[in-house]
């Protein structure tokens, strides 16, 4: 048993210790800063407070801690204080002040947004993924402050495990939101929610109640047996998907998986969790595509330079 | 990367499985944490239910755009109209917080004046191929009345007696305004002078013990009328609940006709039909000829006209007399 457990451990944190490439952590930032900027709105979460004691309640633990909701100025403020930071950390200027604030302003704004009545799932795993972003050190690459840094003749970042961990954090992140879904879906229906009509019945009532894209769903839910073995195959994926933390060939079946689970629910149901399309776009492997790219400049760019040579 | 920063790393990672874990065990949702419940809940029933959201103008109903019920739209709208047809306090406050809000921007952005939210439930039975989902069964399930902000001030205007009488309104052709006069009166019921009343009197409704009544005739052609009248309460202490005969049957609900003060607590003149928010009652006339409509009431109200109409779909945002 111990030397079990001591197998799991080390298959745990060794992907953990794994070096990796800055610009790969780089391409993390731009992908969910690039989201996570809101552009020159800065009044969206303002409207809020006229709301306040009406329909906006405040939710979760900001409540316990007693977190104020503040007028429509100071929301305003806070707006501009997130395009900023968010900007500021897309462009990687000033990321280590910039980034944690840049993540607590977003926490805070979507709180704003989820206590006005209703609950996004789908943005909840973003927001707390941005503070793993934020404290990690993704401005080391394609960066202003890695210009300053190049500028400043001082040496350039390696391959390291500070450049591997965010992701591992991230990937270890999603694995446990499905898996609680999973659990979820156990706890509250049972086998039942695989082994009857309930995914049928969903892939036609989003017709009713949303705009799925395709019919694909409509088209399924004339073959019920299918339905069922497809709830099944999805209801096992989320359960296990926290065993991909454990091994590197689990772990490259199941993040594609969850990740065409998502695809197929928006195909199907028409539900689109787009903050969750772009922390799959995370978890893609921007190591092994920065290095092909590398490859190929090596390849191409000898020979680009004796064609200039001879004009 | 350093041993005791990977500790670190390790402790956080481990933190948020196990607060995650146990949000699941204890089915809690902790913001930012969840157990992440979307979609668990066996759909046992194959009849589909959405939530549909309207507003409401002079010229009828009209979609909702996320602007003009920002920084409420789209999903959350709808899970918070669910949430608010069991509160209708709440829903009253949520409305006039969103009709404020509307109105500020309604002349940059050229829209309707709004005098109501309403929201239908559409059901559908889910079948093979969405077989019958074109035609979903609708029912209304609320109508959030939203006071125009120039009726309010009129009515504040003429409650505190400084209001100029208004010019009477041109009716849309084909439409019947009757002016009623003292020969429409029958028990409980009088003249009354009134400045603001159209031409300057009114049929004025005792209540009390000695419930009033007004009878008019008229001819009619059969169809379908749209029947406001306009009255106004002498008090707000008073009911503001008048009954509708037509030739000797009830019409309309128990509920009656009126219903304002609720929405709108002010002695002055109103154009009132079913309640505000809800479309006027619609008057079955099924023969041609003469026909007997009655009002009365156990409240005391003045009633100055009548108007049936073959066009109108909504209460006017106005309380000016009509005119032929």
């Amino acid at each position: 048993m111990k030397a079990f457990l001591e197998l799991c451990s080390k298959a745990f944190v060794e992907p953990w210790l794994r070096p990796a490439d800055p610009r790969a952590l780089a391409a993390c930032r731009l992908i969910l800063f690039g989201l996570a900027w809101p552009g020159f709105r800065f009044g969206s979460q303002a409207a809020f407070a006229e709301f306040e004691g009406t329909t906006w309640r405040a939710i979760g633990i900001p409540s316990v801690l007693h977190v104020p909701l503040f007028g429509p100025d100071a929301l305003r403020a806070i707006g501009v204080g997130v395009t900023l930071a968010t900007g500021l950390s897309l462009f990687g200027l000033g990321y280590r002040f910039a980034a944690p604030l840049a993540a607590l302003l977003k926490l805070y704004s979507s709180w704003v947004g989820q206590s006005a009545g209703k609950i996004n799932h789908g943005s909840l795993l973003f927001t707390l993924v941005l503070f793993v972003i934020a404290f990690s050190h993704a401005s080391d690459a394609w960066s202003v402050d890695a210009l300053v840094r190049r500028l400043r003749r001082r040496p350039q970042p390696e391959r390291s495990a500070e450049y591997g961990w965010p992701v591992r954090f991230i990937a270890l992140m999603v694995v446990t939101m499905y898996g609680a879904a999973g659990l979820t879906k156990l706890i509250q229906s049972g086998p039942a929610w695989a082994f009857s009509d309930n995914l049928r019945t969903l892939f036609l009532a989003h017709h009713f109640t949303h705009h799925p894209p395709t019919q694909l769903g409509v088209w399924l839910a004339d073959y019920p047996t299918l339905c069922r073995v497809l709830a099944f195959l999805s209801l096992c994926l989320e359960l296990t998907s926290p065993l991909a933390l454990f091994s590197r060939y689990y772990y490259r079946i199941v993040l594609p998986s969850l990740a065409a689970l998502q695809l197929m629910i928006w195909l199907t149901l028409g539900v689109l969790f787009r903050e969750m399309a772009v922390v799959f776009a995370c978890l893609l492997p921007w190591g092994a595509l920065i290095e092909r790219l590398d490859s190929l400049t090596s390849t191409w760019q000898p020979a680009w330079r004796r064609w200039r040579a001879t004009g | 990367m350093s041993p005791a920063k990977l500790r670190l790393v390790l402790a956080f990672a481990l933190a948020f499985s196990l607060l995650t874990l146990f949000e699941v065990v204890t089915q809690r949702e902790d913001w930012p944490l969840s157990c992440y419940p979307m979609y668990s809940k066996l759909v046992r029933h194959r009849v589909v239910t959405r939530a549909v959201l309207v507003g409401v103008s002079e010229q009828g109903e009209f979609a909702l755009m996320d602007d003009q019920t920002s920084p409420y739209s789209g999903a959350r709208l709808l899970s918070l109209s669910r949430q608010l047809a069991k509160q209708p306090a709440r829903a009253r406050q949520f409305v006039r917080v969103l009709g404020a809000r509307y109105e500020r921007k309604r002349l940059r952005e050229q829209w309707p004046v709004l005098q109501a939210v309403r929201s239908y439930s559409e059901k559908w039975v889910a079948r093979p191929g969405l077989a019958g989902i074109e035609k979903p069964a609708r029912s209304l399930d609320q109508a959030m009345y939203v006071p125009p902000p120039a009726l309010l001030e009129r009515l504040q205007a003429e409650e505190a007696g400084h209001a100029a009488p208004l010019r009477p309104v041109s009716a849309p052709p084909g439409d019947r305004v009757v002016e009623l006069d003292a020969a429409s009166c029958d028990d409980g019921c009088s003249p009354a002078a009134d400045p603001q009343a159209s031409g300057g009197s009114a049929l004025s409704l005792e209540g009390g013990n000695r419930a009033g009544s007004i009878t008019t005739r008229l001819r009619l052609e059969r169809g379908r009328y749209a029947f406001l009248f306009r009255m106004k309460v002498r008090s707000i202490a008073n009911f503001d609940r008048v009954f509708l005969e037509l030739d000797g049957r009830r019409v309309a609900t128990s509920a009656g006709l009126g219903n304002y003060l609720e929405a709108l607590p002010y002695a002055g003149w109103l154009w009132a039909s079913q309640r505000p928010g809800v479309t006027p009652l619609v008057l079955d006339v099924e023969t041609d000829g003469e026909h007997a409509l009655t009002l009365s009431t156990g409240s005391k109200v003045l009633v100055d006209q009548l108007w049936l109409s073959r066009s109108v779909r909504e209460l006017p945002v106005d309380n000016a007399a009509r005119q032929p």
